[in-house]
């Protein structure tokens, strides 16, 4: 129904709700894993083109 | 000293409610208005207090000569968790000078009562966090006005900024939660984008943000205070730091007195769940605030001389709650008290004109409040203003009121066109239903999905950007359906990749 905020009596025990939240918590999960490992499919897209490359120069 | 606390209490406690996930404990249940459950205590333990603030409301020093004594507080605790009563908040003065605080958290939480304390943190020692920890005390909300020139200016005692900061930090070490509570008054808003830098890197997770308000030694210092207008700077900047906040881990809490209805209520007064909006002062209605004497308000903040509803030595907690006539206003009222801008605002009869201790501590009369975003938005609109100013000084005594005048100006180098003239008559009303135990729900307004302003759910056109209500909600159904879907998605997918992850971190 509502969030009672007497004044000067802080909460301790809420979390941010809503899309938008949920949003932001999973963009930055996303973050920390291309952080950790990297943006594999770019590295994919590049290695593709690299090999296209080099089988083009074997023929 | 006797442990008192461990004397069982031989009063039924409630059973234990359950509050949606991701709400606060605090967070208002339907049933907590019909069967008038006071859900949070404010209890001011003693009035003695180790610093010196400007702005103090209940001018706190010296204890009161007449405090509870221990028998006696942990006797109400009791009654309280009959009650229902399901978060307590200790403050004072410092609620830490009084000797038998830490029975006080004891009993509180073998009660099952959500328990922490808000304080100045001066002398707040390891010793004293130990105790409180070991007593099963939950969270700790540290006051912070400034960064340390303007917080210790305030607050009257050089270092107390740095302590603060200290005791956050010492405070989270424990596990404890933490937060940290700032007044808005005419020199803070610059004061507020580092001051989040520094309570972020201290450790806080949440950040509560209110204005200061004339009562008691802020009337003594009226420089303190904002004046209406800067609200207009305000608020935008309170949204972008709850924004900024938001993607930082710290959660800003707008308090009871920062609203009304402009722009941002659909961000922050639900903590991002646009269902919950401002829906008046909750005085006597689902809240307690205790004098260390007794004395039984509906809030903590408002004037005693005008509120005070009973004393527990005199009747039980439980009478004084359900038959106190001062303790009953806020259910009884309705929209014929309010005056000035409120009393024909589109809003008047779910916001009542804000927090009441803040427009009667300020005009000398509840109802009317200039505290308001959307009123100084249409104000501005119009090239007009408002400012106050002190005609009448505060008494001595604590939560003591003075007087301030309202003045209305044009803004400087504004085009002022007239205020359009609305009638009392023509404001909605919505019908209450009061239950056998004499609460009623307050009534629920829904956003509009065009503008985001807030209506009655009667509107087929948004009175405010005049969108098609019908059609609004259709699109904002898609979106979010659009939204769901990727989110289960991300959900999905990262589930997989994040688990390796943390098996490799665990290892």
């Amino acid at each position: 129904m509502a969030i009672i905020v007497l004044y000067g009596q802080t909460i301790t025990d809420g979390i941010a709700k809503g899309d938008l939240a949920e949003l932001q918590r999973l963009e930055a999960q996303a973050e920390a894993h291309l952080k950790e490992y990297g943006d594999i499919p770019t590295l994919l897209a590049l290695l593709k083109v690299e090999i296209a490359k080099l089988e083009g120069r074997a023929k | 000293m006797t442990d008192t606390s461990r004397i069982e209490s031989t009063i039924p406690a409630r059973a234990p409610v359950s509050v949606p996930e991701g709400k606060p404990i605090r967070y208002r249940l339907e049933q907590d208005y019909t069967q008038l459950v006071p859900v949070h205590v404010v209890w001011e333990v003693t009035l003695a207090c180790n610093l010196k603030c400007q702005h103090c409301g209940s001018r706190a020093g010296r204890p009161r000569s007449d405090e509870l004594n221990t028998a006696e507080a942990l006797d109400l605790i009791d009654h309280l968790a009959a009650l229902g009563t399901r978060e307590l908040t200790l403050i004072g003065g410092e609620a830490y000078l009084r000797r038998d605080w830490i029975e006080l958290i004891r009993r509180s939480r073998a009660n099952g009562i959500r328990t922490a304390i808000q304080t100045g943190a001066r002398n707040l020692t390891d010793k004293r966090l130990d105790e409180a920890t070991e007593a099963g005390l939950q969270g700790v909300g540290v006051s912070i006005d400034g960064l340390p020139e303007l917080h210790d200016r305030v607050r009257g005692v050089p270092g107390s900024y740095d302590q603060a900061i200290d005791a956050l930090r010492r405070a989270k070490a424990r596990g404890l939660a933490v937060s940290v509570n700032t007044q808005i008054g005419a020199e803070t808003a610059e004061h507020l984008p580092e001051l989040m830098d520094r309570i972020i890197e201290a450790g806080a997770t949440h950040w509560q943000i209110q204005l200061t308000v004339a009562m008691g030694n802020a009337v003594d210092n009226p420089e303190l205070l904002l004046q209406p207008y800067q609200l207009l700077d305000v608020m935008p900047l309170l949204a972008r730091l709850y924004r900024e906040g938001e993607a930082r881990g710290l959660l800003m809490v707008v308090g009871n007195n920062i609203g009304y209805f402009g722009p941002y209520e659909h961000i922050w007064r639900g903590l991002g769940d646009d269902a919950d909006h401002w829906n008046g002062c909750s005085a006597g209605q689902t809240g307690i605030g205790i004098e260390a004497d007794g004395t039984i308000k509906g809030c903590p903040s408002l004037a005693t001389s005008l509120y005070a509803a009973g004393n527990v030595r005199e009747m039980s907690v439980e009478d004084i709650w359900r038959h106190s006539e001062r303790m009953s206003f806020g259910r009884l009222r309705d929209v014929e008290e309010l005056w000035g801008y409120c009393r024909t605002c589109y809003y008047a009869d779910v916001c009542r004109a804000g927090c009441t201790w803040t427009s009667e501590s300020l005009l000398g009369k509840r109802g009317n409040n200039p505290y308001c975003h959307h009123r100084a938005l249409d104000l501005a609109s119009h090239g007009l203003r408002e400012r106050v100013v002190k005609i009448r000084e505060a008494p001595p005594e604590s939560f003591a009121i003075g007087e301030f005048a309202l003045i209305t100006e044009a803004i400087p180098g504004a085009q002022v066109t007239p205020m359009p003239e609305r009638d009392p008559a023509a404001v909605h009303v919505a019908p209450r239903q009061r239950s056998a135990a004499g609460g009623a729900l307050p009534p629920s307004l829904k956003p509009c999905r065009s503008c985001a302003g807030y209506i009655w759910p009667h509107e087929l056109t948004c009175p405010h950007c005049q969108a098609d209500v019908a059609q609004a909600e259709a699109l904002h159904q898609a979106d979010a359906k659009r939204r769901r879907a990727l989110i289960e998605r991300a959900t999905h997918l990262l589930a997989g990749v994040m688990t390796p992850q943390l098996e490799a971190t665990n290892g």
